[in-house]
């Protein structure tokens, strides 16, 4: 990787850290540019609040270093750093807009600052009412975006949010999702951990794949699908007479070819392709056998989920199985 | 050490524990104790006029009780001929007092029961039955509830044979003259008392006074260094419990955090300590222009030299450094405020013993074993307060004891520091010695 590159952005360079006889993380390394859009994915337990921690120099790695612009984290001031922690935690007891000016204070912003900004964001995410009331008096909901305005308010260079999406209702959920997107659009870089893969597929230009404290794979979601073994293809029929089409013997006809039923729908199915067949075989295959009318025929390129799985199986099948239940959600 | 951020999370601390319910109950009660101990010299001279024995004495034949002076002891103080009053360039110990602390009663009744039962209602302390016919063949009985203790034998026995002695001069048959030479001959010398150094004689009653307001001192001291010490301990697992503690350490280094909260809880303190001075000073200013509306009951100022109050304040602000760091780094190691008392108890423990080696210090602030251990950086605060105030040590002591009092903080500040910033991090089982002593060599 050229200096000029591991110097502009945030970037992991074999970062380790050891719990008693665990390894949390184990020799990772990864490179955040600035401005982008980072999404951190792997199982509970994978080790990501782990790393989000040492970014945020709460943890010190044991081997290893974190730069963000060539200088190590620790020597960063505070103020570039935004942070939403997996465990929620604001002051219970303390009014919220008492506690907004105090962490944006904390932070580095002067009060007066911190309170204007406080104000202006608290009647953009709707609780402009709130800034009197304890935060114990608030819904869950509300609490939660009291917690991300605290990350946000003194405009960091650097936001880490821990599963932000946990616990939102869809409205706010969306509401999230657009000041995430707005962060980038100025330039902030954003980094959260998730392991719901379909909101980081569709909000993240780059991710990195972590399993059980190690890198699987790192970089954009776009070069990850492409750099993807897997070749697949959706394949779609029309009802007929409102009848379903009769999947089984269809699918019998075809597996002999070399062809593995990655999901199964009503009416529809995704298929990866072994090596050695090619997509137009398939679909002549396909034609030959079709059960109904065939709707649609796509060669399509991996999701990020299936990226994840593949990944993940390819050094710990084991570990797939367990993955499987939890990425449905 | 970022004294900004020190600040901004004392004067949170400060500004939330200002409005607790704790606070005001806290400094509400303490002004109502400083009332009681405006009122103390009240309390106390009713205690001793109460330490006055009062013994009825049964004379039938007047034989001796024209000897026993009946008013003598009737003021309340124990030093009858001194004047009154706070410092003396001297007093006297005269001959009058053999009867202190005894009043004797003539009374006309030879009604034993009745007496017997006006000890028992306590009106009476004792009664002293004279029966004989003669000075030379009298008998005396003294009857009371309790046995006399030894104090109280040997002045009755000085008092009743300078009567007796008295009564059978008068009896026999000698001149005038030659009475008034053997009453000169055993008429007991007048002691001359002098204070050693240059200055004033503290006065019994002075002293009194002034272990009592040291006493109160010292239970406050107790108090206040144990309760806000806690207080750390249960606001660090507060932040842990409520998990904001991981958002502070993002923002913050754990050493500003502690330090920052520790002086917050350091100023609440002084805080109280303000409001309950500024109760005693209006006390104090409403009883002088009220002209002692009051009487003597009220504390007088002069009982507490104010030099004593700036150790007091002084004592409280480095034993509650000293103990509250620890506090701080104990109760990081927690993250429920139920076991915050089980990791503390030890060093709840050692306060509590410092605070009964002072108790016991009261009575021999002089003790070489006192002055050994009021040097050792726990026993300080309470010990070397109680010597300033109550003893006269060398100018270097409290001074010595002061600086190896900071310097163990300054000690305990980077221990605890060390502690503090892995302990933030942790939840669940509180860990045991051996763990902790592992993580402070990681760190």
């Amino acid at each position: 990787m050229p200096v000029g590159d591991s110097c502009k952005g945030l970037s992991l360079e074999g970062v380790t850290k050891v719990y008693r006889d665990v390894v949390a993380v184990d020799n990772v390394s990864f490179q955040v540019p600035d401005g982008s859009l980072f999404g951190l994915i792997g199982a509970n337990g994978a080790g990501k609040t782990t790393t989000l921690r040492m970014i945020l120099n709460i943890l010190q790695p044991d081997r290893g270093k974190i730069t963000w612009n060539g200088r190590p984290v620790s020597e960063v001031p505070r103020r570039t750093f935004g942070y939403l922690p997996e465990e929620r935690g604001l002051y219970p007891k303390m009014k919220v807009g008492e506690q907004l000016v105090y962490m944006a204070c904390l932070y580095g912003l002067d009060s007066t600052e911190a309170t204007r900004r406080a104000r202006q964001w608290l009647e953009r995410v709707g609780l402009s009412d709130a800034w009197n009331r304890k935060v114990e008096e608030l819904s869950k909901g509300n609490q939660q975006k009291v917690q991300v305005l605290v990350a946000i308010l003194h405009d960091p260079q650097l936001m880490l949010l821990d599963e932000p999406f946990s616990g939102l209702d869809p409205i706010n959920t969306e509401v999230l999702r657009d000041t995430l997107l707005r962060r980038r659009s100025e330039g902030r870089t954003v980094i959260f951990s998730s392991h719901r893969l379909e909101q980081v597929e569709e909000l993240c230009d780059r991710v990195a794949i972590i399993h059980r404290g190690r890198l699987l794979a790192s970089g954009l979601i776009a070069d990850l699908k492409r750099a993807s073994a897997a070749r697949l293809v959706e394949l779609a029929f029309t009802p007929t007479n409102g009848q379903l089409p009769d999947l089984d013997p269809f699918l019998a006809a075809l597996t002999p070819c070399g062809v593995r039923v990655r999901e199964r729908r009503a009416d529809s199915l995704r298929l990866e392709l072994a090596d050695g067949l090619a997509a137009d075989q398939l679909l002549k295959l396909a034609v030959q056998a079709a059960p109904a009318p065939i709707r649609r025929f796509e060669v399509v390129e991996p999701t990020l989920q299936e990226i994840f799985i593949d990944t993940v199986g390819a050094t710990d099948p084991d570990a797939v199985k367990e993955l499987m239940p939890q990425n449905q959600n | 050490m970022n004294f900004r951020y020190i600040w901004l999370i004392a004067r949170r601390e400060y500004l939330q524990r200002l409005r607790s319910l704790t606070f005001i109950l806290g400094t509400a009660l303490g002004g109502i104790g400083i009332l009681a101990l405006a009122f103390l010299p009240l309390l106390i001279s009713v205690l001793e006029r109460q330490s006055t024995l009062k013994i009825a004495v049964v004379d039938p034949q007047r034989i001796i009780s024209p000897y026993l002076p009946e008013n003598v002891s009737d003021q309340s103080g124990n030093t009858p001929t001194t004047t009154s009053g706070g410092g003396l360039a001297g007093g006297r110990i005269s001959p009058e007092s053999l009867f202190t602390g005894l009043r004797f009663i003539k009374t006309s009744t030879t009604d034993t029961a009745l007496l017997s039962k006006q000890v028992l209602d306590g009106q009476i302390n004792a009664y002293l039955v004279i029966s004989g016919t003669h000075p030379s063949n009298i008998a005396l009985v003294y009857h009371s509830k309790d046995r006399p203790t030894p104090a109280i034998s040997a002045r009755l026995l000085a008092a009743l044979t300078t009567a007796v002695a008295q009564a059978r001069l008068q009896a026999s048959n000698i001149s005038p003259d030659q009475l008034q030479a053997v009453q000169a001959i055993f008429s007991p010398p007048t002691l001359r008392v002098e204070p050693v150094e240059q200055g004033t004689l503290k006065d019994e009653k002075a002293f009194l006074q002034s272990a009592a307001v040291v006493y109160l001192l010292l239970v406050l001291l107790y108090v206040t260094i144990l309760m806000y010490g806690m207080q750390v301990a249960t606001g660090v697992v507060e932040e842990k419990s409520s998990r904001v503690m991981e958002l502070l350490v993002s923002a913050v280094r754990p050493i500003d955090l502690m330090l920052g909260k520790v002086l917050g809880v350091a100023i609440t303190g002084l805080t109280q300590y303000g409001v309950w001075i500024i109760v005693g000073l209006i006390l104090l200013t409403v009883n002088a222009l009220s002209g002692n509306l009051t009487g003597p009951a009220v504390m007088n100022i002069e009982y507490v030299p104010a030099e004593i109050l700036v150790f007091f304040v002084v004592f409280f602000l480095l034993g509650f450094l000293l103990y509250a760091l620890v506090y701080a780094g104990v109760g990081s190691l927690v993250s429920r405020n139920e076991d915050i008392n089980s990791i503390a108890t030890p060093l709840t423990m050692i306060i509590v013993l410092t605070y009964v080696v002072s108790i016991l210090a009261i009575g021999s602030p002089d003790a070489p074993l006192v002055r050994w251990l009021s040097f050792i950086p726990f026993f300080t605060p309470m010990l070397m307060f109680i010597r300033v105030a109550l003893s006269s040590p060398a100018w270097w002591e409290p001074v010595l004891s002061i600086l190896i009092l900071l310097a163990t903080s300054l000690l305990l500040a980077w221990v605890s520091a060390k502690i503090y910033r892995v302990g933030v991090l942790m939840y669940g089982k509180r860990p045991s010695l051996r763990e902790v002593v592992r993580l402070l060599g990681a760190s």
